[in-house]
């Protein structure tokens, strides 16, 4: 057994043409457990939970919001746009249905370009998910860190930390 | 030597006798007999041979209940009534339901195996949903992620349904898409164009259904339809209508308005669409013209982005609203587009006094 | 010690505390691994094996004495088949439980879900059939070994799911040690507990 066989199935419905055109995995060969676990790791070492990347981000969606979907400035910073689409996405874990539409951020000052979801929030929120490696939803938990701005860290996790 | 075909032959009898005991299994526990489906107290019913799920079952009788994600239990929308035979509730239905709905029996269809006779309450209108086989008859381009996909029905076949409502396009496996998938899109063409379906689509990024469309549906190709669908409709009365919309959502007006010319409307109906620049436009001269036709309709496009000189109302498409009316205790409203233009339009018509009766949306979701 | 004396409630209780299939044998660990990180899935899979492991080990007894025994019905020693023999009624006991809860209760069999066919594969429910045999033990004792040691099972993954719960609220990992080593680290320690009681009751 590699994997939990829920997780196996939870990773099917991750595939490209499953829920989405090009899926959740991006080209990432490893098992959905091991991306899960690589992620845990890092978020623990940089002294953050996935509650707060979540929060987060909602955060910078709500701040971006446009009735016309225009790019806005959020926070002095930042060059948010969010887009609304008709429909809603269900989780490949099976515990909700979320409403469509991107938010593309842009981060003039490091150059970073980040791309998420109502859904690809709350697969971080709840599920650790932040997104195999080379997908256009890809979340690093790093570059978060280092560009969102959370404010303070608490204290960091003992022992070396690595990122995925 | 002996003992070697003794051996085989023993393994090969437990192995047989077991397989055996297994299919007796299987005969007896897995098969349910016939089982009787009654819809809606008796409108339609019919026998099905158990062990199926229940959305299938009415799917092969040509009762479509809505489904996005093809019977898999992930989208929730298949949701029915079951009065009795149901059995309890599963867990991969419970993060779909409210609890007034598991109180007034709601189940996801996709998800309820037939085991035994059931009774089980739809939607009025499902009972005429209908599957239409067309063929793509034209595309035209709109807007750079907007396009008019125009599909004739098969056939002598002819929709029936009113001007606001919407069909599920069905997309086949393609590429790395292994299974069936359906969209919802809001029908462009009037009620009396009934031997097609426009469709007003937007390229949505990493959309299944969207890319199929923009990259591989070509004219003559065939397509599948489900429909007709949704409750968002022109209602009857006096009262002056203004219609919101932006993006996709000019689908449902551009039936409505040209429902209501074939009526021989005399309401007093403007159309308000917002959008950033002009070239987020379309259809301009289709509603310019109609518009200088009939004197009851007035169009509106409103820019926010765009510079002076243009000709058209500057301003959110909100703002735009707010600056044509002192109070609004006469009309009615009919908003079609994203949720947050939505809840916009909803609470600047409030401030003008529209009572939230009477506004009416397609939210979209 | 003669197998014939030992009274089938103490070979249940022994099972369950001394000779423990999953702390004193090691059999069973890839699911106790895998699957006790928490203790509901803990305890459905529990039951699941507690069933199985009964039936199968009573079933087993059947076939072993009545068909691949000399004194059986073929008259000939095909006691070396039972590795196989036993496996394949597993197989095929598995698939028709299956069937059963799915026809009985479809909660239940969501509930129990991807664990029922799991079972198919987990050492401990070959290795009660097998101990049954070198033991020579009877019907009866066979039904409450398998009894008793279905439930050990259980009770070692329901608490082991209980401490890795408790460790991932309030306790510290290394992350070196995360996962499959802490998990092993706590086996370990909960075996050297249940050496505890050994010579409390002694079946083999």
């Amino acid at each position: 057994m590699r994997q939990r066989p829920d997780l196996e199935r939870v990773e099917e419905r991750m595939r490209p043409g499953e829920l989405t055109l090009h899926g959740f995995l991006g080209m990432d060969d490893r098992a959905l457990a091991d991306v899960l676990e690589a992620d845990e790791r890092a978020v623990r070492a940089l002294g953050r939970t996935h509650a707060q990347f979540a929060e987060r981000l909602a955060e910078l969606t709500d701040a971006g919001r446009d009735i016309l979907e225009r790019e806005r400035e959020v926070e002095g910073r930042y060059k948010v746009k969010v887009r609304d689409d008709r429909g809603r996405l269900p989780c490949p874990f099976g515990d909700g249905l979320f409403a469509k539409g991107d938010t593309v951020l842009r981060d003039p000052r490091t150059g970073t370009r980040l791309r998420w979801n109502a859904l690809t929030v709350h697969l971080v929120r709840i599920h650790g998910f932040y997104g195999g490696r080379g997908s256009d939803y890809r979340l690093e938990p790093a570059t978060l860190a280092e560009v969102l701005d959370l404010g303070s860290a608490p204290e960091a996790a003992p022992g070396p930390g690595r990122s995925a | 030597m002996h003992d070697v075909l003794y051996a085989v032959a023993v393994l090969c009898a437990i192995s047989g006798a077991l397989a055996a005991l297994l299919l007796v299994a299987e005969h007896f526990l897995a098969d349910y007999g016939e089982c009787t489906i009654d819809v809606n107290q008796g409108e339609r019913r019919f026998t099905v041979t158990g062990g199926g799920d229940l959305l299938s079952n009415l799917g092969e009788q040509k009762l479509f209940l809505p489904s996005a994600c093809g019977g898999r239990g992930s989208c929730g929308l298949c949701k029915c009534r079951i009065l009795a035979g149901g059995g309890p509730v599963l867990p991969t239905e419970l993060p779909y339901l409210t609890e007034d709905e598991q109180a007034r029996d709601v189940r996801l269809a996709c998800q309820v195996k037939v085991k035994r006779d059931l009774e089980v309450q739809v939607p009025q209108e499902l009972l005429s949903v209908r599957e239409f086989t067309a063929t793509v008859e034209r595309i035209e381009d709109l807007t750079h992620d907007i396009k008019l996909f125009r599909f004739a029905l098969d056939g002598d076949e002819r929709i029936r349904f009113r001007a606001g409502q919407y069909v599920q396009l069905v997309v086949p496996p393609y590429d790395e898409v292994r299974e069936e998938t359906f969209r919802a899109y809001s029908i462009a063409s009037p009620p009396s164009d009934d031997g097609a379906v426009d469709l007003v689509i937007r390229l949505v990024p990493n959309g299944i259904v969207t890319t199929y469309c923009f990259e591989h549906l070509r004219e003559g190709d065939t397509a599948r339809l489900t429909g007709p669908f949704g409750e968002f409709r022109l209602h009857e009365s006096d009262r002056e209508c203004l219609f919101i919309a932006g993006g996709s959502g000019l689908a449902p007006f551009r039936s409505m308005v040209l429902d209501m010319i074939e009526h021989e409307n005399t309401r007093k109906a403007t159309f308000y669409f917002g959008a950033v620049e002009e070239k987020d436009l379309y259809y301009v001269d289709f509603f310019s013209k109609l518009a200088a036709e009939h004197d009851w309709f007035s169009y509106v496009p409103a820019l926010s982005g765009a510079a002076e000189g243009h000709g058209y109302e500057t301003g959110l498409v909100t703002e735009v609203v707010g600056r044509h009316y002192e109070s609004l205790d006469n009309h009615e409203a009919y908003l079609c587009g994203s949720p947050g233009m939505i809840d916009a339009c909803i609470k600047v018509l409030a401030d003008k006094g529209l009572d939230d009766e009477r506004v009416f949306y397609d939210k979209f979701s | 010690m003669n197998p014939a004396d030992l009274h089938p409630l103490v070979i249940l209780f022994a099972a369950i505390t001394t000779d423990n299939i999953l702390l004193a044998r090691f059999l069973g660990m890839c699911p106790f691994l895998g699957v006790s990180g928490q203790l509901r899935s803990s305890l459905g899979l529990g039951a699941a094996v507690i069933f199985v492991m009964t039936c199968t080990s009573v079933l087993n007894w059947l076939v072993y004495h009545y068909l691949l025994h000399p004194d059986g019905v073929f008259g000939i020693d095909l006691t070396y088949l039972r590795y196989i023999a036993f496996i394949i009624v597993i197989a095929a006991f598995v698939q028709i439980v299956e069937m059963v809860v799915e026809r009985v209760s479809m909660l239940l069999y969501l509930t129990l879900g991807i664990f029922l066919p799991l079972i198919t594969v987990n050492c401990a429910i070959l290795g009660a059939s097998l101990f049954m045999v070198t033991r020579e033990y009877t019907l009866v004792q066979t039904a409450a070994f398998g009894l008793g040691s279905g439930v050990g099972w259980a009770v070692a993954i329901a608490a082991m799911a209980g401490i890795r719960e408790k460790l991932a609220r309030h306790g510290k990992v290394i992350p070196q040690l995360e996962g499959a080593g802490i998990a092993l680290v706590i086996a370990g320690i909960m075996a050297l507990a249940f050496v505890g009681f050994s010579g409390v009751i002694r079946i083999n």
